[in-house]
């Protein structure tokens, strides 16, 4: 018997369901060829209780809507040292982006999301995933909750990862209109999505560590600033 | 590492002698437990939270094989490679091979107690392979060759100052000469030496905080950004996780991340909270090309078998080793293996063999914080005495604590004799005690005395002569 065979007759004798057996759907060729046909083929041998939770999330306790979504965000996001600017328009970042360099002193290349490439960048602007080099970064979001301060991030073509974690300071273009109010809006919409980004980033905050004598230090591997341009809905 | 909880005695009373371990356990004490209070407080929902966790998470328990096997799935369908790990030796085999087969030199690391369990960087090692690890707590024990003393802040008992020596000694290799004596230059330098091995690493591991069956992601929680950089910039990525760590879908997994984060740190949420499955996909510019889950059982089914099963539902948050007594006079090194405090008290004996911790199990005063602040609701005094009567079972307590546990039986069943016995002394104590009013020395309580002054009785009367009285009276 395999590993991973020996694990689940143990788990199923645990359970007192040791006559069961694994259903031979679920082998590793047959899932990575078929993908979603042969996990829809495994579900079908689960408990209905088992299979619900997977496909329809149960009703969980939700903590309170707040009154006013964006009032609650800025809130929440300069409790977790979010700077927040409000833009008209999207035809302002460029503009802001300057200003905000200047007005903080930050020196060094720009890398910019490819998902702000139609923007008026100047001529040597960089587009695409950070090199490491770059001392800032501009991106957009999916998302932002009202509940945390949290801006959720989808890794694609358009925004790579890594412009979230490597510059010392990222700027994050945030749509009035995608401020969601809880952690759970945020997942209503991945689900959308025709396919799970590799990565979806809830970041609060600039980078953070406690690990020396428990006092919080700005700045531990990630961003040591984050700033959101919040960009009018109209 | 080799577990030294047997000697559990003496390791404590060291911790009690050890200046630097008492001043870091003073900082940590302070901190931990107000901030999480004023974060629950503010969320009125907590108690109900609280309770749909548990519930969710026992029908998960009782699904395990299940849930395990949806998450394998959905990992498949986004192209990553999913091993089975029945012991640490299978799951350090299974992580060494697909490092050498990559040809890796360096492995950037983020925090895991699963790793820390399964001794993985001895593994690597010996494997020819560098592990370094990125979380600065984790960094610095590493530095100093030691285990975590504590489940979130690994360096806890280390001083700003003992860091400072650590990064003078270590990092002359790197060019510093002269002694950062701030906690910012210290990070900075951290920072700066970590971010080259971030770029230059061959393979990143990380831990899981939950594994979501519904679309095959892990959750990577840090408030450092160290698990993300470690999942995002090698050309591998490999997460280590144990197989309680599955839970059916985001919603669940939200549901959790709200517990979690004020129960460990009193935040809201933490910084980086990263849902993460596979290689990067068509058109990614960044991002892993292979990414593998290695799921551990290590003794956890033979938990979910029995009395222990309710420890399975621990996420590792911390909040009881903050909340011990215990634990904030002896700090995690005393426990003498990779998990410290009442958790760890549970678990140990599991992972290592009672007989290998008979002591910790009485490590515990029985006063029940552990399981009031509790964020999945384990009785861990409840699963502490099992423990308990197992060491007792198995002979595997001392001859003094059987031969006076004995003695205290034959006399706590003959109420007479108690109270007899208990009046007796308490006049002999209250008269030898009058002039200072405690005392420093006593014979057969050295272990007592030893770090603390016993106080002398208050008055010359038990609660039942009292009562006796005031019965009497009326």
């Amino acid at each position: 018997m395999n590993a991973r065979e020996s694990i689940l007759c143990r788990v199923r004798a645990a359970c007192g369901r040791a006559s069961e057996t694994t259903p031979n759907v679920a082998t590793s060729t047959d899932l990575s060829s078929g993908g979603i046909q042969n996990r829809a083929r495994l579900l079908a041998e689960f408990p209905e209780s088992v299979r619900q939770r997977l496909s329809n999330p149960q009703p969980m306790t939700q903590p309170k809507k707040p009154e006013r979504s964006t009032d609650e965000l800025i809130r929440q996001m300069e409790a977790v040292q979010i700077s927040v600017v409000r833009l008209q328009s999207t035809a302002d970042v460029v503009a802001a982006v300057d200003w905000y360099l200047q007005d903080q002193g930050i020196e060094g290349e720009l890398t910019v999301a490819p998902s702000l490439n139609a923007l008026e960048w100047s001529a040597q602007t960089r587009f695409g995933p950070a090199s490491g080099k770059e001392s800032t970064s501009v991106t957009t979001a999916v998302a932002a909750v009202a509940e945390t301060g949290s801006i959720a991030f989808a890794s694609d073509e358009q925004t790579p990862t890594t412009l979230n974690f490597l510059p010392e300071n990222h700027i994050v273009v945030l749509h009035e209109s995608q401020i969601v109010e809880r952690i759970e809006d945020v997942w209503t919409q991945i689900r959308s999505m025709p396919a799970i980004p590799r990565a979806v980033n809830l970041v609060t905050g600039p980078s953070r560590t406690g690990d020396i004598e428990q006092t919080i230090e700005i700045g531990a591997h990630g961003p040591k600033r984050m700033h959101v341009m919040l960009v009018a809905a109209n | 590492m080799e577990a030294k909880s047997i000697q559990f005695k003496r390791n404590a009373v060291e911790a009690l002698d050890d200046p630097n371990l008492q001043a870091a356990l003073k900082f940590a004490k302070d901190g931990f437990i107000g901030k999480r209070t004023a974060a629950v407080a503010q969320l009125p929902e907590w108690n109900s939270i609280r309770n749909d966790v548990r519930v969710m998470k026992n029908h998960v328990l009782d699904n395990l094989d299940h849930y395990l096997l949806a998450y394998e799935a959905a990992v498949l369908a986004n192209g990553g490679v999913v091993h089975w790990a029945q012991t640490p030796e299978e799951a350090t085999d299974i992580i060494a091979t697909i490092c050498t087969d990559m040809n890796a030199k360096t492995v950037a690391k983020g925090k895991s107690m699963v790793g820390e369990e399964v001794d993985l960087n001895a593994a690597l090692e010996k494997a020819g392979v560098v592990p370094i690890e990125t979380d600065l707590g984790e960094y610095i024990i590493q530095l100093a060759d030691e285990p975590p003393s504590h489940i979130i802040a690994p360096a806890i008992h280390k001083t700003k100052e003992q860091v400072t020596g650590l990064f003078h000694e270590h990092h002359r290799q790197y060019g510093l000469h002269e002694k950062i004596t701030d906690r910012a230059g210290l990070v900075a330098e951290a920072r700066q030496v970590l971010r080259e091995k971030f770029l230059t690493a061959d393979v990143g591991i990380t831990g899981a905080n939950f594994l979501v069956a519904e679309t095959g992601q892990h959750v990577l929680v840090t408030n450092e950004g160290n698990g993300d950089l470690s999942s995002v910039l090698p050309d591998t990525h490999i997460v280590i996780a144990g197989i309680e760590k599955v839970v059916p879908n985001l919603d669940d997994a939200s549901a959790l991340l709200r517990l979690l984060a004020r129960s460990a740190t009193g935040q809201h949420f933490s910084n980086y909270t990263s849902f993460i499955s596979g290689p990067r996909r068509a058109g990614d510019t960044d991002g892993p090309k292979r990414f593998h889950v290695v799921l551990v059982d290590n003794k956890r089914t033979e938990m979910l078998g029995n009395e222990l099963r309710d420890m399975l539902r621990c996420f590792r948050c911390g909040a009881c080793l903050n909340h011990c007594p215990v634990y904030g006079s002896v700090g995690g090194h005393a426990y003498g293996w990779v998990y410290s405090g009442p958790m760890g008290a549970v678990v140990s004996p599991v992972m290592i063999g009672l007989e290998n911790a008979p002591d910790l199990p009485h490590a515990c005063t029985l006063n029940g914080r552990c399981s009031e602040v509790c964020p999945m609701s384990i009785p861990l005094p409840s699963l502490l005495r099992r423990h308990r009567q197992a060491t007792f079972e198995r002979q595997l307590v001392s001859n003094a604590s059987r031969y006076g546990l004995t003695f205290w039986a034959a006399l706590a069943t003959r109420p007479r004799l108690y109270q007899l016995f208990t009046q007796s002394v308490i006049i002999l104590l209250s008269r030898l005690g009058r002039r200072r009013g405690y005392f420093k020395r006593l014979p057969l309580a050295g272990g007592w005395t030893r770090s603390r002054d016993l106080p002398a009785p208050q008055g010359k009367s038990t609660f039942m002569a009292l009562y006796r009285q005031r019965r009497q009276s009326l």
